[in-house]
């Protein structure tokens, strides 16, 4: 069974903007894949339906064979919270919040805090020196690697990634992108990576290329 | 769910200046309801007092109608004029339950003490007789018995003039020259100004004062009776007396009582103004504050929802958040609102001595109930709650993406 699941997915925005036009897209399990295109192209609408933070106008969106159209907000969250991790290109920390707390956040909201748990992932991430930090007290590059520790702690299937190296310079990119592909590599989990850029996307097994809401060439090494 | 109110009682802290803002908006709003409402408690009880304080049974009978409505009732001036004779005094005096029956004459003259001259009311009576209706009492000497004494109410012998009036001294009233025997105690009273007149024997007012005739009958009611039974009694005789026509007043306790009541209530309704408007510039307050809170954390909302939070428990975050805020917020404006109130009504006295009113009213101080505490608490949490809830459930209700849109 495919962890995420597209079936002809409609996004149109008011007013009658269509963002997808009938997106056909299975995932499978311990895949890499790249959604790539310009700007504008969709992908990132996509990647939001795929992680249930939002919901589609037309079409399906199943996460392990469960449509998310069926689902009240209680479920939707669960599904965020057990399935899903993402990684957001300008990171979406809370800023109040230390680097520790940041990654305990979803453990909390799962009900079962678990502060060794993070504290591993982040010392996995290089991060172990910083725990009592603010993200506004980290590089760009740091700051990514908490996100990315946060993603993980509830143990998801599939790890979103939107434009992850988007906000940072080529060097730190890519170890950031190192780091992605080395994580899905060692622990399995399924990895969706957006990006504009080409060279980016290369890292992936699987490249979907997408243009105006559509998807319009799949390549796979 | 512990941890949950962890979360909130940290984003608290850990964002020292919005909670402080957001605080100082939910003491404002708290502490103008609770001193404006206290400082007009505090007057309030000052006139309770001072309706408690008067005479519960001594009727008056007056020349003159006066409708029942809030008049200074000192002043005799403008009405029909009537006349109370010997007559009315003999037939009042047959009214049982007319325990002392005490006619009287009352006039403005002229005062002269230390090379200074007032114009106050003298009030002429029996000596006898005024001595046991007198509710006030003497201060210093005793009362006034025949020839020329003067007792002194208490404004005029210790405040009015420059120079204190002791007991021994002379003044001179109309030109005349009186010996002051006795000083009143201070009456107080909102009704009549007891404490600016000055007493002095019926005989010596016609002799040198040429003053005579009757302006008041007080009748002291004896006891058992029922005071308002022997001043209808003593209306019907009257205006029997009179065939049938009404030129006179009889101020029963009552009478004054309801008189004394339309001020209050005036108070109260007033009181009820400024609570409501209070109330409403608080609520409005914590409610801008609340919302400004909730909306600019949007994008957070968005970020919690991503890593799983369900609605309820961002929810759960805000609600504490607010009712923590609103709580402790009540409780700093129940304290500020206390100073806020006393520094009013010291304002007001300010005003009212920079005036020169003679204020025969003790000063009033804010008088905060325990209802007050308790409805402020409530109320500062409540709105606190509610102005937290709403937006926090406008943004818990986004789809995720669109609130991590928000900027």
């Amino acid at each position: 069974m495919p962890v995420v699941e597209c079936r002809n997915v409609w996004k149109i925005y008011e007013p009658k903007v269509p963002a997808l036009r009938g997106i056909n897209l299975k995932v499978d399990s311990g895949e890499f894949i790249s959604i790539v295109g310009p700007s504008g192209c969709g992908k990132s609408t996509l990647l939001n339906l795929m992680g249930c933070l939002d919901v589609p106008t037309r079409g399906r969106v199943l996460i392990g064979g469960c449509d998310t159209r069926k689902l009240g907000d209680a479920e939707l969250s669960r599904l965020r919270r057990e399935k899903i991790g993402f990684v957001f290109q300008f990171f979406n920390l809370i800023p109040a919040l230390t680097v520790l707390e940041n990654v305990v956040l979803p453990t909390v909201f799962s009900g079962r805090k678990d502060p060794k748990k993070a504290k591993k992932l982040l010392e996995a991430v290089g991060l172990g020196s910083k725990l009592r930090r603010k993200p506004a007290e980290l590089s760009g590059g740091e700051r990514q690697r908490v996100a990315i520790a946060r993603a993980l702690v509830n143990d998801p299937e599939v790890v979103l990634a939107d434009e992850p190296t988007g906000n940072l310079d080529s060097e730190t990119g890519a170890a950031i992108l190192d780091l992605l592909s080395s994580l899905n590599r060692e622990t399995g989990v399924t990895l969706v990576l957006i990006t504009h850029d080409p060279e980016v996307a290369k890292r992936a097994e699987r490249i979907i290329y997408m243009k105006d809401g559509k998807i319009v060439r799949e390549v796979r090494k | 769910m512990k941890e949950i109110a962890r979360l909130a009682v940290y984003n608290l802290y850990h964002r020292k200046l919005r909670t402080f803002l957001t605080l100082t908006g939910v003491v404002i709003g708290v502490a103008s309801i609770v001193g404006l409402i206290g400082a007009a408690e505090g007057i309030n009880s000052v006139i309770t007092g001072e309706i408690e304080k008067f005479q519960s049974n001594v009727i008056a009978v007056v020349p003159g109608e006066f409708k029942l409505q809030f008049s200074p009732l000192s002043q005799y001036e403008g009405m029909k004029a009537g006349k109370l004779s010997e007559r009315d005094v003999e037939e009042i005096s047959k009214i049982p339950g007319a325990e002392t029956v005490m006619p009287s004459v009352s006039s403005r003259v002229r005062v002269e003490y230390g090379g200074e001259t007032m114009i106050l009311t003298v009030f002429a009576a029996d000596p006898e007789k005024f001595r046991e209706i007198d509710t006030i009492g003497v201060l210093e000497g005793r009362y006034f018995r025949s020839g020329r004494e003067v007792l002194l109410g208490y404004s005029v012998a210790k405040e009015l003039f420059e120079k204190e009036i002791g007991i021994r001294k002379k003044v001179r009233i109309n030109g005349v020259e009186f010996r002051v025997v006795g000083v009143m105690n201070k009456a107080g009273g909102l009704f009549r100004a007891f404490d600016t007149m000055i007493y002095v024997p019926k005989s010596s007012a016609k002799k040198y004062l040429e003053l005579s005739g009757i302006t008041e009958i007080d009748v002291k009611v004896e006891e058992g009776y029922d005071p308002g039974a022997v001043a209808s009694r003593i209306e019907e005789k009257l205006k029997e007396l009179r065939k049938g026509e009404k030129d006179f007043t009889v101020i029963s306790p009552d009478f004054s009582r309801s008189i004394a009541n339309q001020i209050l209530s005036a108070m109260q309704i007033l009181l009820g103004g400024i609570a409501g408007i209070s109330f409403l510039v608080g609520a409005i307050g914590i409610s801008n504050m609340m919302f400004t809170s909730v909306l600019e954390r949007t994008r957070e909302i968005g970020i919690m929802k991503a890593v799983g939070a369900t609605r309820r428990q961002i929810m759960a975050i805000f609600l504490i958040e607010s009712g923590v805020i609103g709580f402790f917020g009540g409780i700093l404006g129940v304290v500020f609102g206390y100073g806020i109130g006393e520094g009013f009504l010291a304002l007001r006295q300010y005003f009212v001595e920079k005036s020169g009113v003679q204020t025969v009213v003790e000063r009033p101080h804010v008088l905060i109930s325990p209802e007050l505490v308790v409805a402020a608490l409530l109320f500062s949490f409540a709105v606190g709650i509610l102005a937290g809830a709403i937006p926090a459930r406008r943004a818990a209700d986004l789809q995720p993406a669109e609130a991590l849109r928000y900027e």
